[in-house]
């Protein structure tokens, strides 16, 4: 069976005044797949996300997305487009004036017209899905930071979303409650069929969660495959980043 | 034989069964509720409802708990209801997103009005007034010992501490002591000429700015410009966990950033309060000369007749006593924050409406001591 392709970045180039940051990325995500997109500080893996959902604006047919050219959405398309795409941010993002649950029912409150009651009821069975029950009064501040990160994952998959995008989810976490996070994620994906595009550093996370790896290096994909391909690699600069997580 | 399907929806009523088909999301689900809350109120309610789900390919979350939630309002009612013939697709999205899985959370219930405000006058009693007057105290012991630890202090950070709260007000000080000083003494200049009194215009400007208005409006304009400034760089500091690294360097935070500013405040307040006493003065005199042909050198003559040494020294003392407090003020709030940007903002917002507000209590105080 063909899978249905999801995003397709076709020569994506990107520059910063004279630096090229991005020069040429080529690559598909697929249906119910998690893509891992990795790389040293400055390969250009958050100027790839940052393209992926316009808040730059790439070159023209570029990024495709459900098979939209992205740059082409109007704003009302855009914002449709954003609706039903879910970002989860590094540091969670969440608004500290509101509670964990007001967080939440956010996007729901503005973007439908279901009654309070059923808004309440779709916040309480995310929150239920992360395993933070507890947390629905509670606001960010009272969080912890694995508790904080659940919580912008509830929020980035309010409104089931078929694409998720998550900006190093892992970042700051220990590794029982990074296990605990990466298990939730692929959870998530079964139960929601969601395509996900992960920006990540933590190797233990990289094998547990990706079903595909895309190395970046210098702006340029240098290895694309399998986490099992990518530990086999000879190419030096995935070699050490594989081979420096091990060693860990 | 569908009895009621309204215009382009995916659902259908026949008697007591509703029909959903196709899809049921977020964006389609609202209708749906809509439409079967309105049925309850009708005559043809049924009074048993099965909700056929043979012809529903696909929900979402939103479409899943809008089909619960009509389930719970109808048995509400005393109509039992029964959700039926989903495929193996929807019936793993309905054990999914089933109730059960969530129904024991529990959103804040709002108390009523008498325990909030119980719980909030015993929680300020408590809790705020004690740590306030522990402040105080923490404040007063480390400025009086700072004074002689040179050490302690960072060079340079007292002087500092004098510009920002003290030089840099001078311009705005200015303005407005002339201003209301002037304001002042025409506001009274015409009923002083009605029983033709016009001379004791100066005794009332003199008297009224260096004994209460100086001072006071200094206060009340310090408050707001340095009070809030100080507020919002310690609750910052705070939110961003630098008085916890002050810490854990063995440095005290109260030392190190409270202490300068008691001190900047403390060398420069009283000349504010003196320069918005001059001005002030000298706002009442261009009024005096333009509305009541008092010429300046009248008012010099009769404003040395009017001027005591106490004034002076009750508004040095007022201004001492002010800046003090708004300082304590300004670290109390900052210090209590407790959430991130938002909590800067109210930390900054309260510290200006306390400080005022004690700024006015303190000269009230004071008066009833001085007069």
């Amino acid at each position: 069976m063909v899978q249905e392709k999801i995003i397709e970045v076709n020569n994506l180039t990107a520059s910063f005044g004279n630096k090229e940051v991005l020069k040429g990325v080529s690559f598909s995500a697929y249906k119910k797949e998690i893509t891992v997109i990795i790389g040293g500080s400055g390969s250009g893996k958050s100027t790839i996300l940052n393209n992926l959902l316009r808040l730059y604006e790439p070159p023209a047919n570029c990024v495709k997305i459900f098979n939209r050219d992205v740059t082409t959405l109007t704003e009302e398309e855009l914002t449709r487009f954003y609706i039903k795409t879910g970002v989860f941010f590094q540091n969670g993002a969440l608004l500290n004036s509101l509670t964990t649950g007001e967080n939440i029912a956010l996007n729901l409150e503005q973007h439908s017209n279901l009654p309070s009651a059923i808004i309440n009821d779709i916040v309480k069975m995310k929150l239920k899905l992360v395993n933070l029950e507890d947390a629905f009064n509670l606001y960010p501040s009272q969080l912890s930071g694995g508790m904080l990160k659940r919580a912008a994952l509830a929020r980035a998959v309010i409104m089931d979303p078929p694409l998720l995008f998550c900006d190093e989810p892992g970042a700051g976490l220990d590794p029982v409650s990074l296990a605990n996070l990466d298990q939730l994620i692929i959870d998530l994906r079964n139960k929601m069929n969601m395509t996900i595009v992960m920006i990540t550093h933590e190797v233990s996370s990289i094998m547990r969660i990706a079903d595909k790896i895309i190395f970046l290096d210098k702006g340029e994909i240098i290895f694309e495959g399998s986490p099992n391909d990518a530990v086999k690699s000879n190419i030096k600069a995935v070699e050490d980043f594989f081979g420096k997580g091990r060693g860990m | 034989m569908e009895e009621n399907s309204p215009k382009n929806s995916n659902f259908s009523f026949n008697q007591n069964v509703l029909f959903i088909k196709d899809r049921l999301e977020i964006d389609n689900a609202a209708k749906l509720v809509r439409e079967a809350l309105k049925r309850l109120s009708s005559k043809n309610r049924p009074n048993h409802l099965i909700i056929d789900l043979s012809q529903l390919k696909d929900a979402d979350s939103a479409g899943i708990t809008s089909i619960f939630y009509l389930k719970k309002e109808y048995e509400k009612c005393n109509i039992t209801t029964e959700i039926k013939y989903a495929s193996k697709k929807i019936s793993e999205k309905l054990e999914l997103f089933k109730p059960s899985n969530y129904q024991h959370i529990e959103k804040n219930k709002t108390f009523n009005l008498f325990y909030l405000f119980g719980e909030k006058a015993y929680k300020f009693l408590s809790e705020e007034i004690v740590s306030f007057f522990l402040l105080i105290a923490n404040i007063s012991f480390w400025s009086f010992t700072d004074l002689f630890k040179k050490k302690q202090r960072r060079k340079g950070e007292t002087v500092n501490q004098a510009v920002a709260i003290g030089v840099n007000a001078v311009p705005i000080i200015v303005a407005l002591s002339f201003i209301i000083g002037l304001v002042l003494a025409l506001q009274s200049a015409s009923q002083l000429r009605n029983f033709g009194a016009d001379i004791f215009i100066v005794d009332l400007v003199v008297i009224a700015m260096m004994a209460e208005m100086g001072p006071l409006i200094t206060a009340i304009l310090v408050a707001g410009r340095s009070g809030s400034a100080i507020a919002a760089e310690i609750a910052t500091m705070k939110v961003t966990s630098e008085t916890d690294a002050l810490k854990t360097m063995g440095i005290n935070p109260l030392r190190f950033v409270v202490i300068p500013k008691v001190y900047g405040g403390v060398m420069t307040m009283p000349f504010l309060a003196m320069i918005a006493n001059v001005c002030g003065i000298a706002g009442g005199a261009v009024a005096a000369w333009a509305y009541l042909d008092i010429t300046p050198a009248m008012f010099i003559t009769r404003m040395s007749e009017s001027i005591y040494q106490k004034d002076i020294l009750t508004g040095v003392i007022k201004s001492i006593v002010f800046i003090i407090t708004i300082v304590i003020t300004g670290t109390y709030f900052g210090l209590r924050v407790k959430e991130g940007a938002r909590g800067v903002g109210i930390a900054t917002t309260q510290s200006v409406v306390a400080a005022i507000s004690l700024v006015i209590i303190a000269d009230s105080i004071l008066g009833l001591i001085f007069y």
